[in-house]
């Protein structure tokens, strides 16, 4: 609407103009005549420039309800799964209470009754401290710093170790740069990516790439492993928040993790996506079920 | 080792009996008497009836957030009593907010913890809560 409305603007203009040179011309044969069009003109500029901007301020007000509304969404993200925890304590401990107390002592299906109720409680606890530190995300900002991504990989690691030594994974991982970001939020990307590889590893143990280079002032993250894949139609649901391809009982998880790493690589300015070319790139290059993701972020400027 | 009397002083009713059965389940020695608010648990302090005949408790597990006067104002006001200033307190809540963290420490609170959302957590909170005051550490008598 708005450019519509500056080249209607424009347009009159012209005409303005237009009507100037005609009325020099006409000044002889009737003035009537020029005073008219040139007042014609002037109404149609100042119209279409008070359409310009009258758009341009509609668009601007509709921008401020926009940032109002995810705000207050975020809030309300925030808050939900925050006051929702405390009740949910309550039937997890006592669900918990209950098994502890009396499994085994009633008949075989009220075990099962509770062996549900916990699992069910269980899972809500983790959907729900998942969804808590998604939506914590930015709401706290903190002025972005230089932050080793060596630093941010090693501290996914450690925090993983338990998991790697049993898959016994090898991961290799060359010199990653600094880059524009917080130390906490990009551990969060690395150990839900490691995570990720680790979980659909498939059954030979885990192989893990990760390599960086620098775009001009932008660094390149790839993310690679040799696990069961993702198809390409499903580059883009793997990061929809709660979305999960593979059925629990195999692949236990609360389908936020890539959603969480799309949102934090996203508020320091990067991008993050499936590299659906890695599987393609030919049988003696990966093996069938290669996956990779890249993801940027701004790194150190050149005189840094 | 003698039994040691706890205070709880706790305004949710399910959260005093899972601590009370975390320490039963930890078969912890003690006795634990447990009041709902701020006021009575000053009361209880400083044995006022109807709590008279209560014996003086070593330790003291606070809420942060309780109905009445807040589990803070209770704090401020037993550090404040020279009678009671000695006497251990754990702030023991759902509280996680930094603030309240600060300001329990500021009115010399003995420890902050969080509840655990995690049930196994929360009990193995007890046990360390219990191990290390009610235990390991020497308390004025």
């Amino acid at each position: 609407m708005t450019a519509i409305a500056w080249v209607l603007a424009v347009v009159a203009a012209c005409l303005l103009v237009l009507s100037c040179v005609l009325a020099v011309r006409l000044r002889r044969t009737g003035k009537r005549i020029t005073t008219e069009v040139s007042t014609a003109v002037t109404t149609a500029v100042t119209t279409a420039v008070t359409a310009a901007r009258s758009d341009q301020s509609q668009l601007e007000a509709m921008a401020a309800d926009l940032r109002r509304s995810n705000a207050e969404l975020e809030q309300f993200a925030y808050l939900a799964s925050h006051d929702l925890q405390e009740p949910l304590r309550k039937v997890a401990s006592f669900c918990q209470l209950l098994q502890r107390r009396y499994a085994g002592k009633l008949d075989a299906r009220a075990d099962q009754y509770i062996e549900y109720a916990v699992d069910g409680a269980k899972r809500m606890q983790a959907l729900i401290n998942d969804l808590l530190a998604f939506s914590r995300v930015g709401q706290t900002p903190v002025q972005p710093a230089l932050v080793s991504s060596d630093r941010a990989l090693a501290q996914a690691r450690a925090n993983l170790a338990e998991e790697i030594e049993k898959s016994g994974a090898t991961i290799e991982a060359g010199h990653l740069p600094l880059v524009m970001a917080e130390l906490p939020l990009l551990t969060a990307v690395f150990q839900n990516l490691l995570s990720n590889a680790l979980k659909f590893s498939g059954s030979a143990p885990p192989r893990i790439v990760v390599t960086a280079w620098r775009d001009g002032l932008t660094c390149v993250f790839s993310f690679t492993d040799y696990g069961i894949g993702i198809e390409p139609q499903d580059a883009e649901r793997v990061f929809v928040l709660f979305q999960r391809l593979n059925e629990r009982s195999s692949y236990p998880g609360t389908g936020v993790g890539l959603a969480m790493c799309r949102r934090i690589i996203e508020y320091f300015g990067g991008r993050i996506w499936l590299d659906t070319t890695a599987a393609a790139s030919g049988p003696a290059a990966s093996g069938p079920g290669e996956t990779r993701f890249c993801f940027t972020l701004p790194g150190e400027s050149e005189d840094e | 080792m003698s039994e040691i009397d706890v205070l709880l002083v706790e305004d949710d009713e399910a959260d005093a009996l899972i601590i009370r059965e975390a320490f039963e389940y930890h078969k912890i020695r003690n006795r634990l008497h447990v009041v709902t608010d701020g006021e009575e648990a000053l009361r209880f302090l400083r044995k006022v009836p109807p709590y008279a005949d209560v014996p003086r408790p070593g330790l003291i597990l606070l809420d942060v957030n309780l109905p009445r006067r807040g589990g803070l104002e209770v704090l401020a006001e037993l550090k404040a009593d020279p009678d009671l200033l000695m006497l251990p307190v754990v702030m023991l809540t759902s509280s996680r907010a930094e603030e309240d963290i600060l300001r329990s420490y500021s009115l010399h609170a003995n420890a902050y913890v969080s509840k655990p959302v995690d049930f196994e957590h929360f009990i193995d909170a007890i046990r360390q809560i219990d191990n290390f005051f009610l235990t390991l550490v020497r308390l004025p008598n």
